[in-house]
């Protein structure tokens, strides 16, 4: 019988470059960074590693396909590598592999490392992919992410009948606030404090999205190494962060060919939340979780994920969010780093990038100012896809 | 007797002022004031001959059963494809059966009467049960010139049948003659014309009356009998000659909507037809006249059935759907006129892939989606596997068409950043009434008047254009629909 | 702050909400009548897919008041889907007090009454679009 991740792989390491504009470097750089940084922290040699899983997501730029290209760079020695895309689930799906294989007591040490080197595109911008099919090419609209995320928005305002102005409000607050904590965070690309007015009086992408709702498209890469809990604990003598759980949740097709979707929710969020709390243990969301990085891609997805996370109460999330619920004092600390918002969002690199602040922060290693007090439980999230059609990760951690 | 058994148009929702082109271009060509009253009627960017003929002949087919159609001949001088066989693209949009005739007429603004009379003859020798038969076109004008300011689009549908006709075909007479009033080559985009007077003198004057006279012989009828005389002449001042030449009462002569929709080229003489329908009382006579390279007179009786067809829109239904384009530069980037810079996102390549669009060619350009039949739930694309979450049947599933279908807008946006001719951009979720959901564009419509819940018809539009590899892509479009109390 | 139940909180922030600088300064968000700061001009706000700046202010006479409204132009370099700049007009709504005041960072303050409804929405939208030709975003905050 099954007993889920919980508690059975330990995270031993941890590194994440600096994202941005990473002109000087190439995938193959960042990746090195991020290595040399997580090796560091696990304090083990490079050899010790057995296996690798390789989360990169656009093929058109960044490193190419397979996994080879992380073993040719890293020199691994002929280990397994293996190459996860899931959209932006892509990171935490080689998250994943690596648990698993751990779990599976089939290695004791695992790599999980994600790139995206986006910066080469030559214009603003994710490069033209048909990410989504031939059919949806020939009869999709001419759509960019802003536009189809925004309609979350006016399904969600038109739901539960938000008046727009105080709808802007509430999603101006979360990107002030995810801006407010990117703004103490030397790793973070856009690292300037930005007002609620100033978003509110910034242009719009798509209505109802303006400038500081959508995220922006930047470089960077992540890892981590884990391995069993026992040999975490013998390694550094401390109790480790462990994993508590890995969901992964894909659209079944029902709310883009179905009627039932009310369009004004993530579904792919509600079932990964349900099944990472059971397999965590956890029974209320809201009074355990302790601090969240979730998928900011766009402000409005990180409102309605707070519901779908069972956090707020469906139709509720506003009041938490301007009661200040989910800012870096709040009960529930969402993009204590800045989040996508000031990070931007290498597709490969991001699930681990949220890792690592979860578990810096379960480990205490931040300056007061941007630490979590005394967290227990950390939550990521991501969501990649559109709102009809996607897949959604979420990964706990704790400690 | 084989006849019209019913009729549709089609005239765009933009419309320019005629002052609005002369203000732009007026500096280049200031005796282009005589011409520029009025309005004319100007596809939208996602529109072309064929689309509007596929509209027109949607507006025509309403209610009606499509099955015993045998033929489907669309008539054009601005096809978007030299071969790619456009009539079967039409036929596709309107869901026609496989075995049927299809032929695209051109070459001659009366390639529409001249297809008019193909399908009569057809049907007349019992060869043909039904034949629609749709014209259009969308000409150009080089920018500052007299074309640019007469011509319109749209275009026209008629169903010929011999059972249930609302007209009924009495005879022809045609002219054909290598008179070169206007023309194109075939790797031209813009009409080029000859002297008005010579085209008036010796062109018009001549044909028309001969093609009128030829006809009256021939079916042993008088002027006096007819109720309406629709004859197509860009002229007004030659119409009126005409009229005197021809000895017409004028309020017999159908108006040519110059400066409402302007010339539209081969479908004018049967949008004018398809006018003096709506109006028609049962009885009248009709009589057609075509001009552009020689002449087809058709003459017409009106029957009974005309005062129990409704529910088109017809001419005075479009109409009244009307908006102002009010930019000249939209007008000449909306028809290619002038490079534009559409950013490089939109240069992102394309490729049409003829196999698969093949395999989905009901689904683009059908809008045919399936109905489970186990559990009923409509869904597009057409699936195999029910999307029912109670259901799942596999390979249970019947074609369902979407394309008539009514539905409401279940979310939508305007955005800014995608590659657009009309920024912002609008499309969003429509949730079709019985079932079925779609992510499309919205089009002939602005921002604000989207709102959740609106209704929304759908209309058959171009997608994409390649330009690389000059091929035109056809979808459908939701259009927002005032709410019918 | 701290971090307290959520019920407690909830409540004790209805009782003291903190003092912010920003539009609905002590007023409900759904009233029409609101406190206007007006933003610095010329003062680019930076972000990661972009950056935007005021260049004008504006008062349009209509029907017998005045409308006031902002001129804006942006750069959207790199966000997530795109390359687009931005001519975009923000309308605050009819002005009933000009300047009446500062607030604590020293930006001037009016009180301003938003526009709702729609046909007075499109006649200034065709009014300010006649004004300032190429500037299609014309929103009403």
């Amino acid at each position: 019988m099954a007993t889920g991740i919980r508690d059975k792989v330990a995270i031993l390491g941890m590194g994440c470059t600096r994202f941005g504009e990473r002109w000087e470097s190439s995938g193959e750089d960042l990746i090195i960074e991020a290595f040399q940084e997580a090796l560091a922290d696990a304090g083990i040699e490079k050899k010790e590693i057995q296996a690798a899983w390789f989360g990169t997501h656009i093929d058109e730029v960044n490193v190419g396909k397979s996994g080879v290209p992380l073993a040719t760079t890293l020199k691994l020695p002929f280990i397994p590598v293996t190459r996860t895309e899931n959209y932006c689930a892509t990171g935490t799906e080689a998250f994943r592999g690596a648990c698993y294989a751990v779990a599976a007591g089939v290695y004791d040490i695992c790599l999980a490392q994600g790139v995206e080197k986006l910066k080469d595109t030559g214009y603003g911008g994710l490069p033209a992919t048909t990410a989504f099919g031939q059919l949806q090419a020939l009869v999709g609209p001419n759509a960019t992410a802003p536009g189809l995320f925004a309609q979350l928005a006016t399904s969600y305002f038109a739901k539960y009948q938000v008046d727009p102005k105080l709808g802007k409000k509430a999603i101006a607050h979360i990107s002030a606030k995810s801006h407010a904590n990117g703004a103490l965070n030397p790793k973070a690309h856009l690292r300037k404090v930005v007002s609620e007015e100033q978003i509110i009086n910034a242009p719009m992408i798509a209505y109802p999205l303006g400038l500081f709702d959508c995220c922006g498209v930047s470089d960077g890469s992540a890892a981590a190494i884990v391995t069993t809990p026992e040999i975490a604990r013998s390694l550094k003598k401390t109790e480790p962060v462990l994993v508590k759980a890995l969901a992964i949740s894909v659209s079944s097709g029902e709310e883009a060919l179905f009627t039932n979707w009310d369009g004004a929710h993530l579904e792919t969020t509600v079932r990964a939340g349900q099944m990472a709390f059971k397999e965590a243990g956890i029974k209320n969301p809201r009074e355990e979780i302790s601090m969240m990085e979730v998928h900011d891609c766009f402000s409005i997805t990180e409102l309605t994920v707070y519901e779908d996370l069972q956090i707020s109460p469906r139709g509720k999330a506003i009041e938490d969010i301007l009661d200040g619920f989910f800012d870096l004092q709040g009960k529930i600390p969402c993009q204590p780093d800045g989040g996508l918002k000031c990070f931007g969002h290498p597709i490969g690199a991001s699930g681990l990038r949220m890792l690592y602040e979860m578990y810096s922060q379960l480990l205490g290693r931040w300056p007061e100012e941007r630490r979590v007090k005394n967290p227990r439980f950390g939550l990521t999230h991501n969501l990649g896809g559109i709102p009809s059609t996607n897949v959604c990760s979420i990964a706990i951690i704790g400690r | 007797m084989a006849g019209i058994v019913s009729f549709g148009a089609y005239v765009p929702r933009y419309r320019l002022k005629r002052m609005t082109i002369f203000g732009a271009m007026g500096w280049i060509n200031p005796a282009n004031i005589m011409l520029a009253q009025g309005e004319k009627a100007v596809a939208n960017q996602d529109e072309d001959s064929l689309t509007m003929a596929a509209e027109a002949s949607i507006d025509c087919l309403r209610g009606f059963d499509r099955s015993k159609v045998d033929a489907v001949y669309f008539a054009s001088t601005t096809m978007p494809y030299a071969e790619r066989q456009n009539a079967g693209v039409i036929s596709m949009a309107l869901n026609l059966r496989d075995d049927i005739r299809s032929a695209d007429f051109s070459g001659a603004l009366k390639s529409g009467t001249s297809a008019l009379l193909s399908a009569l003859e057809g049907v007349g020798s019992k060869s043909l049960r039904q034949a629609v038969v749709c014209a259009s076109d969308c000409r150009l004008g080089k920018m500052g010139s007299p074309q640019e300011m007469i011509f319109g689009d749209g275009g026209a549908s008629f169903l010929i049948g011999e059972e249930g006709t609302i007209a009924e075909f009495k005879g022809s007479y045609s002219l054909t003659a290598d008179f070169v009033d206007h023309y194109r080559g075939s790797k031209t985009t813009f009409d080029r014309q000859w002297e008005d007077r010579w085209i008036r003198d010796v062109g018009f004057d001549e044909f028309i009356p001969k093609a009128v006279g030829g006809l009256l012989k021939k079916c042993n009828v008088q002027l006096g009998d007819f109720s309406k005389i629709i004859f197509q002449c860009v002229y007004d001042s030659e119409r009126r000659n005409l009229a005197k030449i021809l000895k017409l009462d004028p309020a017999r002569i159908q108006d040519p909507q110059h400066n409402t929709i302007g010339e539209t080229g081969t479908a004018q003489s049967l949008i004018m037809l398809a006018q003096a329908l709506e109006e028609a009382k049962p009885g009248d006579k009709l009589l057609v006249v075509s001009f552009g390279n020689g002449c087809d007179a058709l003459y017409f009786q009106v029957t009974d059935g005309v005062s129990k067809l409704n529910g088109r829109k017809g001419v005075k239904g479009h109409l009244a759907n009307r908006a102002e384009l009010n930019s000249y530069q939209k007008y000449a980037v909306f028809r290619g006129m002038i490079p534009v810079d559409i950013g490089m996102r939109g240069e992102a390549d394309f490729i049409t892939r003829w196999s698969f669009l093949w395999r989905k060619r009901k689904a683009v350009l059908g809008l045919i989606g399936s109905r489970c039949k186990k559990c009923g739930t409509p869904q597009f694309p057409p699936q195999r596997i029910c999307a029912n979450p109670e259901c799942g049947a596999v390979d249970q599933m019947e074609d369902y068409p979407f394309a008539d279908k009514k539905g409401r807008i279940f979310s939508y946006t305007g955005d800014m950043l995608a590659a657009s001719y009309d920024p912002p951009e609008l499309y969003g979720y429509v949730q079709f009434d019985g079932g079925g959901r779609i992510m499309c564009n919205f089009t002939d419509c602005a921002l604000e008047d989207l709102k959740v819940g609106m209704p929304v018809a759908f209309s058959f539009r171009k997608k994409y254009y390649d330009e690389k590899r000059d091929i035109h892509g056809y979808f459908w479009k939701a259009v927002p629909q005032k709410e019918v109390a | 702050m701290g971090k307290k139940g959520t019920e407690e909180k909830r409540s004790e922030s209805k009782r003291s909400r903190p003092h912010r600088t920003h539009f609905w300064e002590g007023l409900a968000i759904s009233e029409s009548v609101i406190e206007f700061v007006h933003p610095e001009l010329n003062q680019r706000v930076d972000f990661f897919g972009g950056g935007y700046l005021f260049t004008e202010e504006g008062k349009l006479p209509y029907r017998g008041k005045e409308v006031l409204y902002l001129v804006g132009m942006a750069g959207i370099e790199t966000s997530c889907c795109g390359t687009g700049g931005c001519a975009f007009i923000k309308v605050p709504g009819y002005i009933r007090d000009w300047k009446k005041g500062r607030n604590e960072t020293g930006r001037p303050v009016s009180e301003v009454e938003r526009v709702e409804a729609q046909d007075q929405r499109k006649e200034i939208q065709d009014l300010l679009k006649e004004k300032h030709p190429g500037f299609s975003q014309i929103e009403f905050l």
